[in-house]
């Protein structure tokens, strides 16, 4: 029987699979993949939820309202990148620390 | 009852004083414009002669109103200086202008003769390197001798007093490349500040007693002050307040004499008459200045000016100095062989003559010997330089010829037979030194007449108390009387007459008289003049009959006004001076001719004034007494100036030792303080400052390394920030 606690525990191994993915990747496109994974968990929460409150689908509602809303992210993110890259000639996050005290 | 306010109200100006005014103000503006636009001006030497005549016209303008007029005063507020009683009685200063006959007779003779010497000076300084300070500064000297003349107020004559001492000062030291002459006029300004103390001690119990130095109001305040079981009262309203001033009858003798000592030195009296030989440094024009019309007879105005406020004891001792000087004087004249030092003792002598005739109440004679005594000195002093100068131009005149001879062209006995040479100045200078000697038909003969008669009766009167000891004065006046007949013929004789010794000498100087000359006409005609007006009938028909004398006749000896010498003692002494008359007068003539002629024994023949005679010298007790003014010079530098340098040396010691050894001390304490101090600021102050910043740096470089600048770090920091709120939300 899949209960809400698995779907939860996906939810949550996917946010940190994200979070990792964040934090540690060099480049920035896959920093940006980080951030995909991580809506994703956040995106599972919703309609697992939503699942078990049947009467409501706020929570599907909201899922897709963030898909649209990362896809628009992801097309702002991508394009910053593109910018620093064409600044820096490079998209690696530990070469791009101009802002730093 | 007297009140003060009404005594020094302010008076208005008149003609008469505005004209006093501009006599005095002019050759001030002369000095200023000589001092800063002296280059400028391309006749200096005209512009302060011509305002010099100026002064001396304006001057008989103001002399023809006062004469046959009446006295002038105008006067007004100077200084108020707070106030007395709760500011009920207010101090206050006046300034004015008091023209009497005696001020106005002053003004002509100080600016003629002024006039006389700025001319004869243009000849006999020409070419000096500081020809237009000379004149600036005889302008500024006789302009301050008019101040003192015309001032209305002691404080104010006192004021002009120092600037006469200090323009003498200046003149004397005119040549100041020559030590001498800087030495000279050092001496002389200190023995004056010597004597002006006593002024000003004088001037301070004046103040003390009437609240005022005005001399109108001092002779009234004079009169209405009585003496009180030895107390000398006073009682006078000051803006309605009643004042009674009471001392000690003392303190009267001691304000006259004070005064009295600001004459001593001004008029080079004993014991303070040793800085006018020495004054002769200067040149010789300025010494006929000094000499006649301005320095000196400063000293025998002020006592004119003060005499009615003078007590007995006072007028005793101001007889017995004039006396001592007239005496000492002469003594010493007799020897000197500077042809100038022997006209300086002469003036100490014959100034001698005057203090005494004021001492002994002959107020008038003593003015009138002042009035001819300044003709007939300026002339000797003229005639003396023109003396001078004829060597100098020898002098020059043997340089020129190849023969360098070194030679002190004031040293008599290098002159002699000069007669032949400049007649003209002989026959002046003859009649001038008539006039010194006091023999008949001379101005100087009527004036020191006068003044012998007065010190005789005055003696008279005052032995009849017992005291023969008076009569020491009457006889050592006649005395000097011989004494001054004396060196004036010693004078003439070896200057004049006999062989020119300059020749006889120096062997190189072999008929050197031939090219000494009369001085120019620019010189002469000051001399002549001066000559002219030593005459005795200018100023008496009577050559004999010196009562006869206009000057007598109009000036009048003031009453007394300090109570001790009564009226009857004044008439008494008026009256034994018309009975004593004829006495003194053959007497004085005795005297002065047996002078002239031992002169003549003793130097008038070739034979006894020759090279030999004049160049050994067996000098006696006396002589040498004479020569060197009773040794008075080293008397004063052994206890006068060692005395104050062994002072001077011993303030240096404690300078040194005591004074600087306590700053030094102080100083190091200071220095130990500022080094504790010191460390105290870098240790403690900047030490907590420092830790300040050290800490607030390290906070910075800790705080400054989150700013890494790592986009991915700072997403580590806000998760994990996140995460402990999250944390505490959950657990609270």
């Amino acid at each position: 029987m899949i209960t809400l606690h698995h779907y939860l525990l996906i939810s949550a191994l996917l946010f940190c699979i994200g979070l990792f993915a964040v934090i540690t990747k060099r480049n920035a496109i896959m920093m940006l993949m980080g951030i995909e994974l991580m809506l994703n968990a956040a995106n599972i929460n919703l309609v697992v939820f939503s699942k078990f409150d049947a009467q409501m689908l706020q929570g599907q509602m909201f899922a897709l309202f963030v898909i649209v809303v990362a896809a628009s992210e992801a097309a702002v993110g991508l394009a910053i990148i593109l910018r620093v890259y064409g600044l820096f000639k490079t998209a690696n996050l530990d070469e791009i620390d101009q802002l730093k005290h | 009852m007297l009140e003060l306010l009404e005594l020094i109200k302010p008076l208005p100006f008149q003609t008469i004083t505005i004209a006093a005014l501009l006599v005095v103000t002019m050759p001030v503006i002369v000095f200023l414009m000589l001092l800063f636009l002296g280059h400028k001006i391309k006749h200096a030497d005209w512009l302060a002669t011509c305002t010099m005549f100026l002064s001396f016209l304006i001057s008989l303008i103001v002399f023809k109103h006062v004469w046959w007029g009446e006295t002038v005063h105008s006067r007004f507020d100077w200084i108020s200086l707070g106030s007395l009683f709760n500011g009920h009685v207010p101090i206050r200063f006046t300034l004015g202008l008091r023209i009497d006959k005696l001020s106005a007779l002053m003004l002509v003779m100080v600016t003629f003769i002024s006039t006389l010497v700025h001319l004869y000076s243009q000849e006999y300084m020409k070419g000096d390197r500081q020809y237009v300070r000379y004149f600036a500064y005889l302008n500024t000297f006789t302009a301050s001798m008019l101040g003192i003349v015309v001032a209305d107020n002691l404080f104010v004559i006192f004021m002009f007093w120092e600037l006469v001492g200090l323009t003498s000062y200046l003149l004397i030291g005119f040549w100041y490349q020559k030590n001498a002459a800087i030495k000279a006029s050092k001496k002389a300004f200190l023995m004056n500040r010597i004597g002006d103390l006593g002024f000003l001690v004088g001037l301070m119990i004046f103040w003390a007693q009437f609240g005022s130095l005005d001399l109108d109001a001092l002779y009234q305040l004079m009169k209405h002050s009585f003496i009180q079981h030895g107390q000398w009262m006073v009682q006078y309203t000051a803006n309605g307040h009643l004042m009674t001033h009471t001392l000690h009858t003392g303190w009267l003798t001691v304000a006259g004499i004070g005064i009295f000592c600001g004459c001593i030195g001004k008029s080079a009296q004993f014991p303070l008459q040793i800085w006018l030989p020495d004054a002769m440094e200067g040149p010789t024009p300025v010494s006929a200045l000094i000499h006649a019309a301005t320095m000196v007879a400063a000293g025998v105005f002020l006592l004119a000016r003060v005499f009615v406020l003078l007590d007995v004891d006072t007028t005793i001792f101001i007889a017995v100095i004039g006396c001592i000087s007239a005496f000492s004087g002469a003594y010493a004249a007799v020897s000197q062989f500077d042809i100038k030092k022997i006209l300086a003792y002469s003036t100490i002598s014959q100034l001698g003559y005057m203090v005494m005739g004021m001492g002994v109440g002959a107020y008038d004679a003593s003015l009138f010997h002042l009035l001819t005594h300044a003709f007939f000195k300026a002339g000797l002093f003229l005639c003396v330089g023109a003396v001078i100068h004829a060597m100098h131009q020898l002098q020059h005149h043997l340089a020129e010829k190849g023969t360098e001879l070194h030679f002190d062209t004031q040293n008599v006995h290098l002159m002699g037979g000069l007669r032949k040479a400049m007649p003209k100045t002989f026959i002046l200078y003859l009649v001038l030194s008539w006039a010194a000697m006091g023999l008949p038909f001379s101005s100087g003969f009527l004036s020191k007449d006068a003044i012998l008669v007065g010190v005789w009766a005055w003696a008279e009167v005052m032995a009849q108390q017992g005291n023969w000891f008076f009569y020491l004065i009457p006889i050592v006046a006649f005395a000097t009387a011989f004494i001054t007949a004396f060196y004036m013929g010693r004078q003439l004789f070896i200057v004049f007459m006999g062989e020119f010794r300059l020749e006889k000498i120096y062997s190189e100087a072999k008929g050197a008289l031939h090219h000494v000359h009369d001085a120019s006409l620019k010189m002469l005609l000051p001399l002549a003049i001066l000559a002219f007006l030593s005459i005795g009938f200018l100023y008496s028909f009577n050559p004999f009959e010196t009562s006869d004398a206009w000057f007598m006749n109009a000036i009048t000896i003031p009453q007394s006004l300090a109570n001790q010498l009564t009226p009857d003692l004044q008439s008494q002494i008026a009256a034994a001076v018309t009975r004593l008359h004829f006495n003194g007068m053959v007497l004085s003539v005795l005297v002065a001719s047996l002078g002239l002629f031992l002169a003549y024994v003793r130097y008038g023949r070739a034979n006894k004034v020759s090279v030999k005679t004049l160049s050994v010298s067996p000098y006696s007790m006396a002589q040498k007494l004479s020569t060197n003014n009773f040794y008075l010079d080293s008397l004063y530098q052994k206890f006068g100036v060692n005395a104050m340098l062994s002072i001077a040396n011993f303030m240096a010691w404690i300078d040194v030792k005591v004074i600087d050894k306590t700053v030094n001390f102080i100083a190091i304490i200071n220095v130990v303080v500022a080094n504790i101090v010191a460390w105290f600021d870098s240790a403690v102050v900047d030490g907590s400052v420092g830790a300040v910043v050290y800490v607030s740096g390290r906070i910075g470089v800790m705080t400054q390394s989150f700013q890494s600048g790592k986009i991915q770090s700072y997403f580590i920091f806000v998760f994990s920030i996140l995460l402990l709120f999250l944390a505490i939300i959950l657990l609270m």
